[in-house]
């Protein structure tokens, strides 16, 4: 009986994911078969739409960028997150004042903050010219505008971006962690990185899942921050794959390589996501 | 609680020191972006022309945020941002408190209530929240417009709690599982129910999450742009559709003083949030529920 | 966006029927000062006709195309819809989603009076569906002038040798020979206009009309792709991912002594109070325009009120005098030869008469080509400029894969 509560309070949920969420992903398998346009239209191709999608060196580009992007951005923000989180965390002062100086590029709309970045890496107009004339004529910091390293400097303004989030959702979870567990700490005198390490990570573990989903739901989706920085340049060197979907979709008024980009997009997450589904089901049922 | 009690270890100064020190780079590396927006916005175009991105406005000057607030050209108007603020907030609060409500009590149902095809629903719900909203439009179009409702504030209020129910539901979830079971278990078989436990002892256990969870939505659907420009309708388009005209021209003149105004004008609902904040960043909210 | 709010209310308080016959509504991206200026002429022609314009701008034609899109395919379209010449409303049009506008279009005669590349892009099977407003052209190259007179460069005529001995000049007094907004679109550009320059009208169609083999093949595609490459040692390293404003900036501080834009890059040059002739020159290269511009779609309406509003907008934009005002306050040639625009400046001047003759004018790749080809082409060249090891055999190779397989 409890337990039909519980499914009724998930109905909401159930009706949304039925019609939203598969409906929405079936409907864009289904059109990426087909050869529509600016709009859907509904004949079949077969793997028409696959086959030039692949042939593209801007999509396998871009699939290598995401990748590229996931692991330094995702280690990036949880890694100074949670550094952040810990060292708020020792009773400082102005603790509210450093919180929001943490969290402020989360508001801000990344038209402009990415220009704004833009500025700051630009060889010509920000860091590397600041310093160069202050005299340090040797200094280099040009990442942005170089093929082989812009998708660093693309990660860091995601950092920027991103680690502050993380950061708060560390900070709520370290101030869940039971306060007996540092009096024993004080108690037995064992170091406080120690019990960070060995302690506190731990018990943290469901929140920096929590966060790792999170990141990489934005690794995968976000494409604002590379039009706003780089327009996906130079050349093809920052593509990734949310944006090449946005431009099929409405810049170059192609639905259909948008669906069958968007669908292989699916197939990767599928794919790392089904056994941990597979094993949360066979759970359940045991 | 006493400080002494808690950080015995505070009081050594050189960690005292590392820490603040860290502390502060960090600082510097994220208002460092702010510092040069806030600048510009201070100068006039003239100066920014001819001048470096970090120097100091010669003489500051308040008439691009005047400009932006009110006066910035946004199409055939020249109203400035201040125009669909009140649509933004009437947007805001209905989409935070549903998606938040609806994501808790998913969150606590999954955590503690699970039966099979609810993992499977969530696996779902989480697999779709990798795709681009995009990619979602023209089915949800059609599914408003059949339904009669595109181009409504109930559309747009629907669509934010759609697409907010992945990160909201996952947020909460792994909050509740972390709790222990014995908390409930005793309540549980004194004969109370899933939603009596939820109301009485989950939600008062979860602010400290509640207030993640609510920055999130705040921050997401205050710069949502697409969405809105899409689904709300032209009597409800958020502020954030003029602040695309203004910072996002393509092909006329830009007034770079006037965008990082109205950038940060725009940010500001959110900025309050993440101040106010921190009197919920307690320590000891969860863990003294726990104890008791 | 304060009258929508207004009028229909003072309409009730004067107890008549709020205005609602005569309102349209017009989806559109000018959304700048100088573009809000051009929209007004518009909005108020509209008013003195008796209509009620309701103003839905937004920037950024990818954003304002979405709306437009969405807003038809859920059945709840705006009286009018800016688009890009070209053929992105062509589905639409196809799927008889837009009013046909012909009657117009025949008694405007705009067979004699619209260059020949525009109309051909408005219409679908002989059916006109789109009202050009404006032609922008897109290859100019824009110098700063008293630059070039300080380092005793003479003005050169396009992208040929004197080009290069004027970057030359440039380079040793120590300025940035040319600025280029290193984006994918600005970088195609400046191929483009080198391609104009080198292989005229002529190649152009044979590329991207006729996709003929020999065009390909041709001495004149291969010295573009010589010349694009040369250019690489003329630009200075902060140039990728630098804005089209940013780029023009520098020509109007004298940092920069050329650029290659469109002619909305007057915007800049005008809002730094710089005159054409004067502070800065345009060159128009072998006399060849290449152009885009604006048109405005009028979506199928169902309701009756709504559809007469939408003819009173139609005959409002066709006007001679509202098309001439408003190219004058947006800086860009009218699309109909019947429009007098004497008075306007130099370079305004040179596109008009390049539009005189078939011959000086071709229309952009995206009036040829369906989007994705040329969002592929752009993608091509953009590495190609990006990748100095990408050689231009490959290059060709690639290219005319593109064009004859997208």
């Amino acid at each position: 009986m409890k337990i039909r509560s519980a499914q009724v309070a998930l109905l909401p949920m159930f009706a949304i994911v039925a019609t939203v969420y598969v409906g929405s992903i079936l409907w864009t398998i289904g059109i990426s078969l087909t050869p529509s346009r600016s709009l859907p239209i509904y004949e079949f191709v077969g793997l028409e739409q696959y086959v030039a999608l692949f042939r593209s060196s801007r999509w396998t580009t871009s699939l290598v960028n995401m990748l590229v992007f996931g692991a330094g951005y995702i280690g990036g923000c949880l890694a100074l997150g949670y550094l952040m989180a810990i060292f708020i965390d020792q009773k400082v002062r102005a603790e509210n004042a450093l919180r929001t100086i943490f969290l402020y590029p989360h508001a801000m709309s990344f038209i402009v903050t990415g220009l704004v970045w833009q500025w700051i890496m630009s060889p010509t107009e920000g860091i590397q010219d600041f310093v160069r004339g202050l005299g340090l004529t040797g200094f280099t910091f040009d990442w942005i505008v170089r093929p082989d390293m812009a998708m660093y400097a693309v990660i860091i303004a995601g950092i920027w971006h991103g680690a502050g989030f993380v950061m708060a959702l560390l900070l709520a979870g370290l101030r869940g962690v039971d306060t007996e567990i540092w009096k024993a700490a004080r108690i037995d005198a064992v170091p406080a990185w120690r019990m960070y390490l060995h302690v506190v990570t731990p018990i943290l573990v469901p929140v920096f899942v929590t966060c790792a989903v999170l990141l990489s739901t934005h690794a995968i989706k976000s494409y604002d921050i590379v039009v706003a920085m780089t327009k996906g340049g130079p050349g093809i060197a920052t593509e990734v794959p949310a944006k090449f979907v946005m431009d099929y979709l409405f810049e170059r008024s192609s639905v259909g390589r948008a669906a069958a980009a968007a669908t292989v997009m699916l197939m990767m997450v599928m794919a790392v996501a089904a056994p941990v589904l597979y094993a949360r089901a066979a759970a359940a049922k045991g | 609680m006493s400080i002494s009690e808690r950080r015995p270890w505070k009081t050594v100064s050189p960690a005292r020191i590392g820490t603040y020190a860290f502390l502060l780079v960090c600082a510097l590396f994220f208002a460092m972006p702010l510092f040069i927006m806030l600048m510009t916005s201070f100068k006039t175009m003239e100066e920014i022309r001819s001048g470096s991105i970090f120097s100091l406005p010669s003489a500051p000057d308040l008439g691009a945020w005047v400009k932006a607030w009110s006066a910035a050209c946004t199409g055939v108007a020249c109203d400035g941002i201040s125009v669909g603020f009140w649509n933004s907030v009437r947007i805001l609060i209905p989409s935070v408190i549903l998606s938040v409500l609806l994501g808790a009590v998913n969150g606590y149902a999954l955590a503690h209530w699970n039966f099979r095809w609810a993992g499977i629903a969530f696996g779902l719900l989480m697999t779709g929240a990798f795709i681009p909203h995009q990619v979602y439009v023209y089915p949800l179009v059609q599914l408003f417009a059949w339904s009669g409702t595109f181009g409504t504030l109930a559309a747009i209020i629907a669509v934010h709690v759609i697409f907010g129910m992945p990160v909201m539901t996952l947020i909460f979830r792994n909050y509740f599982v972390s709790i222990p079971e014995e908390i409930f278990k005793a309540a549980r078989m004194d004969g109370a129910g899933f939603w009596w436990v939820f109301f009485a002892i989950m939600l008062p256990m979860s602010t400290p999450i509640m207030i993640v969870a609510v920055i999130w939505q705040v921050t997401g659907i205050w710069n949502d742009f697409v969405l809105g420009l899409i689904f709300a309708g032209r009597e409800n388009l958020p502020m954030t559709v003029q602040l695309n005209n203004i910072v996002n021209s393509q092909f006329g003149e830009r007034e770079y003083n006037v965008d990082m105004a109205a950038t940060i004008l725009t940010a500001l609902v959110p900025l309050v949030l993440y101040f106010i904040s921190g009197r919920w960043f307690v320590r000891g909210i969860a863990a003294g529920a726990v104890k008791g | 966006m304060r009258f929508r709010a207004t009028l229909p209310l003072l309409g009730l308080l004067a107890g008549v029927a709020p205005a609602l016959a005569q309102e349209a509504e017009v989806i559109h991206w000018w959304t700048s000062e100088g573009e809000s200026k051009a929209a007004r002429v518009l909005a108020d022609a509209f008013e003195a006709s008796g209509g009620t314009w309701v103003d839905n701008a937004i920037a950024g034609a990818s954003a304002a195309r979405q709306a437009s899109f969405t807003r038809i395919v859920a059945g709840d379209p705006p009286e009018a819809s800016q688009f890009n010449s070209g053929r992105e409303f062509e589905d639409l049009a196809a799927q008889g989603l837009l009013t046909d506008i012909s009657a117009v279009a025949q008694e405007g005669n705009w067979d004699q009076t619209v260059p020949q590349a525009l109309l051909a892009s408005a219409q679908i099977d002989g059916k006109v569906f789109a009202m050009p407003m404006n032609i922008h052209g897109r290859n100019w190259i824009w110098f700063n002038a008293k630059l070039l007179e300080e380092v005793g460069a003479e003005v050169p005529a396009g992208w040929g040798e004197d080009m290069f001995v004027a970057l030359d000049k440039l380079k040793s007094a120590g300025k940035v020979p040319l600025a280029l907004s290193g984006t994918p679109s600005y970088e195609l550009s400046l191929f483009e206009s080198i391609l104009l320059d080198i292989g005229g009208a002529n190649l152009w169609y044979g590329l991207y009309q006729h996709q003929a083999p020999e065009a390909f093949a041709s001495a004149e595609l291969r010295q573009a792709f010589e010349t694009y490459a040369r250019l690489r040692d003329y630009v200075d390293v902060g140039s990728p991912g630098r804005t089209w404003n940013a780029a023009t900036n520098m020509v109007i501080t004298g940092e920069a002594g050329f650029t290659s834009l469109g002619d909305w890059a007057k915007a800049e040059f005008a809002a730094a109070g710089q005159t054409a002739g004067v502070d800065y020159g345009c060159i128009l290269p072998d006399g060849v325009l290449q152009i885009g511009g604006d048109v405005f779609v009028f979506p199928k309406l169902s309701d009756d009120d709504a559809i007469k509003a939408q003819q009173l907008l139609i005959e409002t934009l066709a006007d001679n005098t509202t098309l001439r005002n408003f190219n004058a306050a947006k800086g860009s040639i009218p699309p109909r030869a019947d429009v007098d625009m004497t008075g306007t400046d130099v370079c305004a001047e040179k596109g008009s008469a390049a539009l005189q003759i078939s011959d000086t004018n071709v229309p952009r790749l995206t009036m040829l080509q369906p989007s994705s080809v040329a969002g592929e082409i752009q993608d091509l060249i953009s590495q190609f400029w990006n990748d100095p090891s990408l050689d231009i055999e490959t290059a060709i190779a690639r290219y005319t894969e593109i064009v004859l397989n997208g």
